[in-house]
């Protein structure tokens, strides 16, 4: 019988709730607390709640993580009194909790786990700021002090504010790492790229509201809000483009079929046969995506042709017609500077594995890849009957070392045997 | 600040530019005073590697737009932030900014549309009109920024180290920006493949799109249409006979029928083309309520749609060896017909100020 497998996320979600069930217990919330600047920040967490960044596998709530930490961190008096940190947590904890909720009614999904590092990530800000000090002083009473620097204050606060987002990443990256594994050298190489300035800006912001509220209450929080918004929309805008991107590769890959130049499906056959060789070969993501897009694209060039070559087969067609197709494919491609480095890839898919073996020309593994699957798909013209795979592959070994790459052919059979479609 | 600021230009997204220099020359003023912002100014004077001739030209035109800004500041009661100030009314001072920033803006547009006319020979009040937007367009996000830095160095008691802790989130803006400006000319970008591949099958297609879009910009400009809508309209524009892909061969009646859903089928599903297709479907319906594919009258028929109607037109006629002034000429004559007279007025407009693309040679 099989273990019950409970997800790590779920963990830290229950230890979560336990936490801010504690800080709602122990929290003394009364009407004096919602002071404007309170009420303010409680909308922004339910707002931030709504708005996550999905980046390098974490799900990020800059919008929410700035007004808590500005919460945090600020000089706030509830009744006279400086609110402990189980206090500042519970109201925290049930924001983020009821912007959660209204998530999940609007049908969008959240991510427990996630909710659960960030909320204590903070908490662990929140016990360091308000709970631990030197002496009888808090770090926030020392901070707001006549006597001390402000800026030295910006600077302690930031730091907090730091080891909590610290504390918040590694949560998380644990999560994910015992439900999927990797290695940690890998996570970290993912995090340090495209979250750096993510983690910065919200960092900085945090404490930026907290030392303006003394001076501009609540409107510190929309004001320094605002370079936040312009980040969470900036990678909404890169997210989009890349989409944009994948989008019109796809619609670029079909415009042979809709000519009538190639057979309906090949190119999305072709690339989804060169992938699986490619991930048989162990080749970097990266390298994996061009050749996705070298094999979606290969066709373009027919455009070219006067007429359609029979069945759209590149395989039996002469020098002259290939080089004519690999000219307007590149003429097609190379119009868009983005896909510049694809250029010298479909420009090699047409050379035959012997100009490497005879004269030491350099042919790109990403073209040698694409030659075999544009192959394979012409030979069986999208059949996937095991007498045709069966005959398939024979005529790719009457070409092999000629005109075909032996390790790419070898990779091929393996992605069939592992699919239990071929037996050796 | 300055410094770093000028390292990251301004961000050029279609019509609308956006600077972060701004942002430090215009929180220099309430700080630093007139003349302090002026040498701040001069900064990136120092860093931009341009001939010196211009470097001078550049530097004399951010210092007149700080004086300017420092000239609204102080009359609109903006006082000069000295360190140790305990009391400072922020209403007041994001008010007297807030004027600082126009009065630049202002400026700055009194400039570029001088330095337009000196350079083309149009009219200064055309030229004023066209500018305004585009300038003034930049400023709001520049204003904010300024705000806030300023509140955090004097009022907040930051000093100088409010400009580190705000130095993530000026990475932060200038790094957003240069995303929009990224997605902006890579959606255009993308573009170029469907144009080429038509050319491919059909030379000259990409001549004749680069024509209507041009016309088709220029006519959306002028019937009012604001930036986003010039740019769905000029890209409608480029990729109006792309179905033709598919639809090589076929007789003109079924050409005529099928264009439109065939463009939409060719592209497939890239979702920043669906508004665009919109304008595509609809520019062979006719004002009179003769056209296809659903016999749309007058008004009934998008305004996109209807400016690229006359765009096509008239490019079609430029393509086949008219003048541009004949191609004007012939849409004018199919006006309230199968044209909109608004468009087509915005279309003579366009061409008395020479707005229209030529022909090239190639």
């Amino acid at each position: 019988m099989n273990r019950l497998h409970v997800p790590p996320g779920l963990i830290l979600f229950t230890l979560t709730i336990l936490v801010g069930t504690l800080a709602a217990f122990r929290g003394e919330l009364t009407e004096s607390a919602l002071t404007p600047f309170v009420v303010i920040a409680i909308a922004a967490i339910i707002i931030g709640e709504q708005l996550p960044i999905r980046l390098a596998q974490r799900v990020l709530t800059p919008l929410t993580t700035a007004p808590a930490l500005g919460l945090i961190l600020a000089p706030l008096m509830f009744g006279g009194q400086v609110p402990s940190a189980a206090s500042v947590l519970a109201i925290i904890w049930l924001s983020m909790l009821f912007g959660a909720l209204i998530r999940r009614l609007r049908g969008k999904s959240v991510v427990e786990g996630s909710l659960g590092a960030r909320f204590l990530g903070m908490a662990l800000t929140a016990v360091l700021a308000r709970n631990i000090g030197i002496g009888d002083t808090t770090l926030i009473e020392w901070a707001y002090e006549d006597g001390t620097r402000r800026a030295v204050a910006a600077f302690a606060l930031f730091a907090v504010a730091a080891v909590g987002g610290l504390f918040e990443t590694v949560l998380e990256k644990a999560v994910i790492w015992l439900d999927e594994g990797g290695t940690l050298m890998g996570m970290v190489t993912d995090e340090m790229r495209p979250l750096a300035g993510v983690a910065a800006a919200t960092a900085s912001a945090g404490p930026l509201i907290a030392v303006a509220q003394p001076v501009l209450d609540w409107v510190a929080i929309p004001l320094l809000l605002l370079p936040v918004l312009m980040m969470y929309l900036a990678v909404q805008w890169v997210q989009d483009s890349r989409r944009d991107l994948e989008e019109s590769v796809a619609a670029l890959s079909r415009l042979p079929e809709v000519s009538g130049f190639s057979r309906t499906g090949h190119g999305r056959r072709v690339a989804d046969v060169a992938v699986r060789i490619a991930n048989v070969m162990g080749v970097e993501p990266e390298m994996c995506h061009r050749i996705e897009r070298t094999a979606l694209l290969h066709d373009l060039g027919h455009l070219g042709l006067r007429e359609p070559l029979p069945g759209g087969r590149t395989l039996h067609a002469s020098s002259r017609t290939q080089a004519r197709i690999a000219e307007t494919a590149v003429r097609i491609v190379g119009s868009a500077s983005m896909f510049e480095e694809l250029l010298p890839l479909l420009d090699q898919v047409r050379t035959p594995f012997r100009q490497s073996r005879e004269l030491g020309e350099h042919i790109p593994l990403e073209s040698r890849i694409v030659r075999v699957a544009n192959a394979w798909d012409d030979i069986t013209e999208g059949a996937r009957s095991p007498r045709a795979r069966q005959v398939a592959l024979e005529r790719l070994h009457l070409g092999l070392g000629y005109e075909y790459d032996p390790d790419v052919v070898a990779a091929l059979e393996q992605v069939f045997v592992d699919e239990g479609v071929l037996v050796v | 600040m300055a410094f770093i600021a000028s390292k990251g230009r301004p961000q050029a997204i279609g019509p609308m530019q956006f600077s972060v220099s701004a942002m430090v020359q215009l929180a220099a003023i309430p700080l630093i005073g007139a003349v302090g912002a002026s040498l701040v100014s001069l900064v990136p004077a120092i860093t931009e590697g341009t001939p010196a001739v211009k470097r001078v030209f550049n530097a004399a035109q951010r210092v007149l737009l700080v004086l300017a800004g420092s000239l609204a500041y102080y009359w609109a009661g903006g006082i000069a932030l000295r360190p140790g100030l305990v009391h400072v009314d922020l209403v007041t001072l994001a008010f007297a900014m807030a004027l600082a920033t126009v009065a630049a803006g202002l400026m700055n547009t009194a400039l570029l549309a001088g330095a337009l006319q000196q350079d083309s020979g149009g009219s200064l009040i055309f030229n004023i009109r066209d500018t305004v937007p585009r300038v003034l367009s930049s400023y709001p996000t520049s204003f904010v920024a300024a705000y806030i830095l300023v509140v955090l160095w004097s009022p907040a008691r930051l000093g100088w180290i409010s400009a580190l802790f705000f130095l993530p989130s000026i990475v932060v803006i200038q790094w957003s920006l240069r995303q929009l400006a990224g997605e902006w000319a890579t959606r255009h970008e993308l573009l170029a493949p469907f144009v080429t591949a038509l050319d491919v099958r059909q030379p000259g297609a990409a001549e004749s799109g680069r024509l209507a879009a041009g016309a088709a910009s220029a006519i959306a400009a002028g019937v009012g249409g604001r930036p986003p809508f010039v740019d769905k309209v000029a890209v409608s524009a480029r990729l109006r006979d792309v179905g033709m892909l598919a639809l090589e061969g076929k007789p003109a009646a079924i050409v005529r029928r099928d264009l439109a859903v065939t463009s939409a089928s060719v592209l497939g599903k890239v979702g920043f083309l669906a508004s665009p297709l919109v304008y595509v479907a609809g520019h062979h319906e006719r004002i009179d309520g003769h056209g296809w594919p659903n016999g749309l009258v007058g008004e009934q028929i998008p305004l996109g749609s209807r400016v690229l109607a006359v765009a096509d037109v008239w490019s079609d006629a430029v393509m086949a060896g008219h003048s541009a002034e004949e191609a004007v000429r012939l849409c004018e004559s199919s006006m309230g017909s199968s044209l909109d007279e608004v468009c087509v007025n915005a279309l003579r407009r366009a061409h008395g100020r020479g707005q229209l693309p030529a022909v090239t040679d190639g």
